[in-house]
């Protein structure tokens, strides 16, 4: 394999918050006004060096609105990382990050990794959350924070390079054994299709993994 | 209405490259209109990503009043509306259906699909509910519409497997070699197949048709009726008490356009 470590980030938060752009700019570097809605789920991969290592993603990107979250909640097992996003223009979508992060932790383990993404820092003037609110509102969560614009492509490539740094770290942490093969009943690991498969039978859908309530 | 608030910014992401539905487009407000008319008429259900498609594919074709009238035809079916509750059960059953039928046309592709991890809902939920009016380009995606407006859901399933029939090499061979030293097929290569190569390859009407019509020509009798079954249930409650008033109120119209719609694509239809 051409990597050193495959890790799988879903993209969550509320609908036209920015996630397919970010996506779209740190898989292609490009941006349009025009992104087509996500139904469902989308997914891209980008394999990145960070710390002398080569890091595949492989990235998911989800339907953002709330009628959606019946499906889009099996996405989240196998998770290694979610990256939330908001928009700084929208303080509702700001609003919303405890409730996303109630609903991921339904479906992750606690130590998954997370980083919280305030979107569309290029449209200064439309600001409704400042940076201060939303670096206190990270560190009560105890995750990271960055502010990004897919658009001029600030600081995105670097969001994906710090989740990935963390990452990797917990990953040598955990893996003493070199293998990375996912820990029983943990939520943390690689996407292993044949053994996942194996562990649910012939589920495998959304049948009893999406309702979870 | 909560649900109303994404509309305008989905009705830019409706067929983008159209400019038809984009602010100060020619049927922006039309289209608007007829979601914001919708989740008034239907508070239960509300507006759902997805419908900006159906809406915008009606206005394509008729005036105003009339696409509102289709749309809520459209969604008033158990079908359609069983899929935009997006009702866990509703949504497994038809995967569950999806894979069967896959797997008895095309055992390689479901083979390869199930191999990789790729459950059919990340697909089928974006196609069943925009009837494929995202993934294709729109002249193809016309076709099956007519289609589905004159057959229904069995239409949806043929239209699905007739797609990995034409993307079939793409997704078992993704560098489009064969041999052991070819590339194997992972989740990558086949969201690509299911991405770019769709919309590249998928751009005649005709040839998606014939594959539709094989595809249907040869599925066991059995599949079709437990589809024509699950078409016609409903999943989970479907509350009504809030519309009824207004359902009440609303013009005898609708099952006559409806039957006109109809009569024209069938004359349509059998005349190609």
């Amino acid at each position: 394999r051409d990597y050193d470590h495959l890790f799988k980030l879903v993209l969550i938060g509320d609908s036209g918050a920015g996630k397919s752009c970010l996506l779209l700019r740190f898989a292609d570097d490009a941006f349009t006004e025009s992104y087509i809605t996500t139904i469902g789920v989308d997914f891209r991969f980008k394999t990145i060096p960070v710390d002398k290592k080569t890091i595949k993603l492989q990235i998911w990107d989800t339907a953002g609105q709330e009628r959606f979250r019946t499906i889009t909640s099996a996405y989240y097992r196998g998770a290694d990382g979610i990256i939330l996003v908001y928009d700084i223009c929208d303080r509702e979508s700001f609003a919303h990050v405890d409730e996303w992060l109630n609903e991921v932790n339904r479906y992750v383990n606690e130590s998954t990794c997370k980083i919280l993404i305030g979107n569309k820092c290029d449209m200064e003037s439309e600001r409704q959350v400042s940076t201060e609110e939303a670096k206190k509102k990270a560190d009560d969560l105890g995750i990271a924070y960055i502010e990004c614009s897919a658009k001029e492509a600030t600081n995105v490539e670097q969001a994906f390079q710090m989740m990935s740094a963390e990452l990797i770290e917990k990953r040598q942490k955990q893996g003493a054994g070199g293998r990375s093969g996912p820990s029983a009943g943990g939520g943390v690991g690689l996407l292993q299709p044949k053994n996942r498969e194996a562990g649910k039978g012939s589920c495998g859908g959304l049948g009893s993994c999406g309702g979870g309530d | 209405e909560k649900s109303t608030n994404c509309i305008p910014f989905d009705l830019p992401r409706t067929f983008p490259t159209l400019a038809f539905f984009c602010e100060g487009g020619p049927l922006h407000e039309d289209c608007a209109r007829i979601l914001e008319a919708y989740t008034f008429f239907r508070p239960d259900i509300g507006y759902v990503q997805g419908m900006s498609f159906l809406a915008a594919m009606l206005l394509l074709y008729l005036p105003a009043y009339p696409a509102f009238v289709g749309l809520c035809n459209l969604l008033n079916t158990p079908s359609v509306l069983g899929l935009y509750t997006l009702e866990p059960q509703a949504v497994a059953c038809r995967a569950r259906l999806f894979r069967s039928f896959c797997a008895q046309q095309l055992p390689a592709v479901a083979r390869c699909i199930d191999e990789v991890g790729l459950m059919p809902e990340m697909f089928l939920i974006e196609w069943f509910i925009t009837i494929f009016a995202k993934c294709l380009p729109l002249d193809v995606a016309s076709v099956i519409w007519d289609l589905f407006l004159l057959d229904g859901e069995v239409v949806l399933y043929c239209t699905a497997i007739a797609l990995f029939r034409i993307l079939e090499p793409s997704i078992l061979h993704p560098d489009g070699r064969s041999g052991p030293t070819a590339a194997t097929p992972d989740l990558e290569s086949i969201s690509r197949s299911l991405g770019e190569d769709l919309r590249k390859r998928v751009n005649d009407p005709d040839e998606l048709l014939w594959h539709v019509r094989e595809v249907w020509r040869r599925a066991p009798p059995q599949l079709l009726e437990e589809i024509r079954a699950i078409e016609n249930t409903e999943f989970g409650a479907t509350p009504s008490g809030g519309s009824g008033v207004l359902a009440a109120n609303m013009p005898r119209g609708p099952p006559a356009f409806l039957a006109s719609v109809r009569a024209a694509l069938v004359s349509r239809w059998t005349s190609r």
